[in-house]
């Protein structure tokens, strides 16, 4: 079916992108982050017809792909998975484009930031920042208390902070003006 | 702080520019390929809702012509089954052995002289026994039936001179007088006045009909000429369909196939040419195609999953008949031709539940060929028996696909085989 235009694979074209980037935040894994988005948009096919026209389209597809990441986190699959090393797989992993290869050392300094963070820091910040979570909401996803939420996320942007102060360049700091409160 | 990092994680996040693998797509486009029974088995629980399919609609059609691309021009079995009857047909003379009244021959000849009339039909036995029979010399018992008839039966008040062979010189009559095969006969070629009193009479192989002019008209009858039938039809069949609906949506990994027994009604008109061809026009009646999954999701309840496709439909066959007897009391008949119907109901049930978004996909019209072959008698000039076997094969099904499902997914052969009995008023 790759290849020929359709309906599935247009959809996939215009939201793959976007939502692979959704995985990439939760997992830091390239090829987990790759799991996660077939599994995101068998989903998303299997329930399009549950999509409401509330809102647009691509929320609802985010949405469906942010909370298979979290149910993995919950589950804690991320750290047990395990890779069978077969044909394919190297194959797969040999057949990696050279886009593909550029953009990963593109972008090597914020995965490899937050890759560092503890698993519930990252998922916290993340749901807070980039999905715009309240704490009640973010609480209800990742089945902790609405106060742990807080705690956690005042938590995960200090420990950020610290990170950021120490391997930041003066500019990218100045910029974002994190040099204004920076404690020399 | 809070501003600072929030703003730098976001544009972090934007800036991040990797593609998914190639390999993501190939496997979820490998993984939908059995989507439809996912979806129906994930929202069996979510029946009563009505989900928007706004986006699926403008999906569907196009995902349709992937998982079903246009096939090559695939042979009309509609049309493949007119040109089988045409070709069945038209190698007959649809005039074989049949005399009508334009052709009625003024007998100014002797009786023997009829015979080059007859039908020239070398299979027919019958006629050839009658040709025979009629060139010889009347039997004794002939003769004696002859007197009988004529003593009891006809008024001989015509002044006509010319009389069939059997009449006394003088004699004459002024009805039709019909003569028969005599089955009493040991050879079994004797012809005799027709008895009226006969139970199950015969029709007339031979009619002699007085006139005015001196000269009586001899009509070779071959037995069914004219004649018009009326009748009804009841059925026992057992029937399925051949749908990707059944087998990609319906049909679950532990399934059994039942093909349920209905019943139906046929009213049917017949038109006979001759005494072997004839053409059968038909009303078909609570025409129920479908099938039964006995689905074993677990063993102690087994789920039944239902399609049935009600229709009603007409129906135009042509007829061959071939005579089992020289009496032509019993025949073997066949038949072949081509029906379309409408459905006027279209239900499917799991578990009890009605599934109308998975009606809607069928449109009501069915187009097919059907064929039979039975068996009968004559009970009487008037009333004619068969029972038989026959088969309808629906292969031109009309149908829209649904919201939910594409058009592929209802393209259906039916297929229905089954005994009837009917019972026909001849005219």
């Amino acid at each position: 079916m790759a290849g020929k235009s359709s309906a599935q694979k247009e959809l996939y074209d215009l939201f793959s992108k976007d939502m692979f980037r959704v995985c990439l935040i939760y997992s830091c894994d390239y090829d987990t982050a790759n799991d996660l988005l077939q599994e995101g948009f068998l989903k998303v096919f299997q329930n399009l017809h549950k999509y409401k026209d509330s809102g647009s389209l691509g929320g609802w597809i985010r949405a469906v792909i942010t909370n298979n990441c979290i149910d993995h986190y919950r589950a804690n699959k991320w750290d047990k998975k395990k890779l069978t090393i077969d044909e394919d797989y190297k194959m797969e992993s040999l057949l990696v484009t050279f886009d593909e290869v550029e953009s990963r050392f593109e972008n090597a300094d914020f995965l490899s930031i937050i890759k560092d963070l503890p698993e519930g820091y990252r998922m916290i910040l993340s749901l807070y920042f980039l999905e715009g979570y309240k704490h009640h909401e973010i609480a209800e996803k990742l089945g902790i208390s609405e106060g742990t939420s807080k705690s956690q996320l005042f938590k995960a942007k200090k420990y950020l902070k610290k990170i950021l102060l120490r391997t930041l360049p003066e500019e990218e700091l100045k910029k974002y003006g994190g040099l204004d409160k920076k404690v020399v | 702080m809070e501003d600072w990092i929030k703003k730098w994680y976001k544009d972090q996040y934007e800036k991040i520019d990797l593609s998914p693998s190639s390999s993501v797509w190939e496997n979820i486009s490998v993984s939908m390929e059995e989507w439809p029974r996912h979806w129906f088995k994930a929202n069996m629980e979510d029946m009563n809702s009505v989900p928007r399919t706004s986006t699926w609609e403008a999906l569907s059609s196009q995902l349709a012509q992937i998982r079903y691309p246009a096939k090559p021009v695939r042979p009309s079995y509609g049309v493949l089954s007119i040109i089988l009857v045409l070709f069945i047909v038209l190698p007959f003379n649809f005039f074989d052995g049949y005399i009508d009244h334009s052709e009625e021959i003024k007998k100014n000849k002797s009786f023997a002289d009829i015979s080059e009339f007859l039908p020239h039909d070398g299979e027919n036995k019958l006629q050839h026994t009658l040709t025979e029979k009629l060139s010889e010399k009347p039997s004794a018992k002939v003769e004696e039936n002859k007197k009988d008839y004529l003593n009891k039966r006809i008024p001989l008040r015509s002044s006509l001179n010319i009389s069939p062979p059997f009449l006394s010189e003088g004699q004459s009559f002024k009805k039709p007088l019909n003569l028969v095969v005599d089955d009493s006969s040991e050879d079994d070629k004797s012809v005799i006045p027709e008895q009226k009193n006969d139970a199950l009479s015969l029709s007339p192989l031979v009619v002699i009909y007085p006139c005015d002019s001196p000269q009586n008209l001899i009509h070779i009858n071959d037995v069914f000429h004219s004649e018009y039938l009326l009748g009804i039809s009841l059925q026992s069949q057992f029937s399925t369909l051949l749908t990707p609906l059944r087998t990609e949506v319906i049909k679950g990994s532990n399934s059994e196939l039942l093909n349920p027994l209905s019943y139906g009604v046929t009213l049917h008109g017949e038109k006979w040419i001759s005494s072997k061809h004839g053409i059968r026009a038909e009303v078909n009646l609570n025409n129920v195609k479908s099938f039964i999954y006995k689905d074993y999701v677990n063993s102690s309840a087994p789920v039944l999953k239902s399609m049935r496709l009600n229709y009603t439909g007409l129906g135009i066959s042509y007829l061959r008949m071939w005579y089992l007897d020289r009496g032509r009391k019993y025949f073997l008949k066949s038949q072949l031709g081509i029906y379309t119907s409408y459905a006027i109901s279209k239900k499917v049930d799991y578990g009890g539940m009605r599934i109308p978004y998975l009606e809607k996909g069928f449109r009501t019209m069915d187009l097919g060929n059907a064929a039979g072959v039975s068996i009968g008698r004559d009970l009487s000039r008037n009333t004619r028996m068969e029972i038989g076997l026959y088969s309808q094969l629906g292969v031109i099904n009309i149908f829209k696909g649904s919201e939910f499902l594409p058009a592929s997914y209802f393209r259906t052969n039916s297929l229905s085989y089954g005994l009837n009995l009917s019972i026909s008023k001849k005219f």
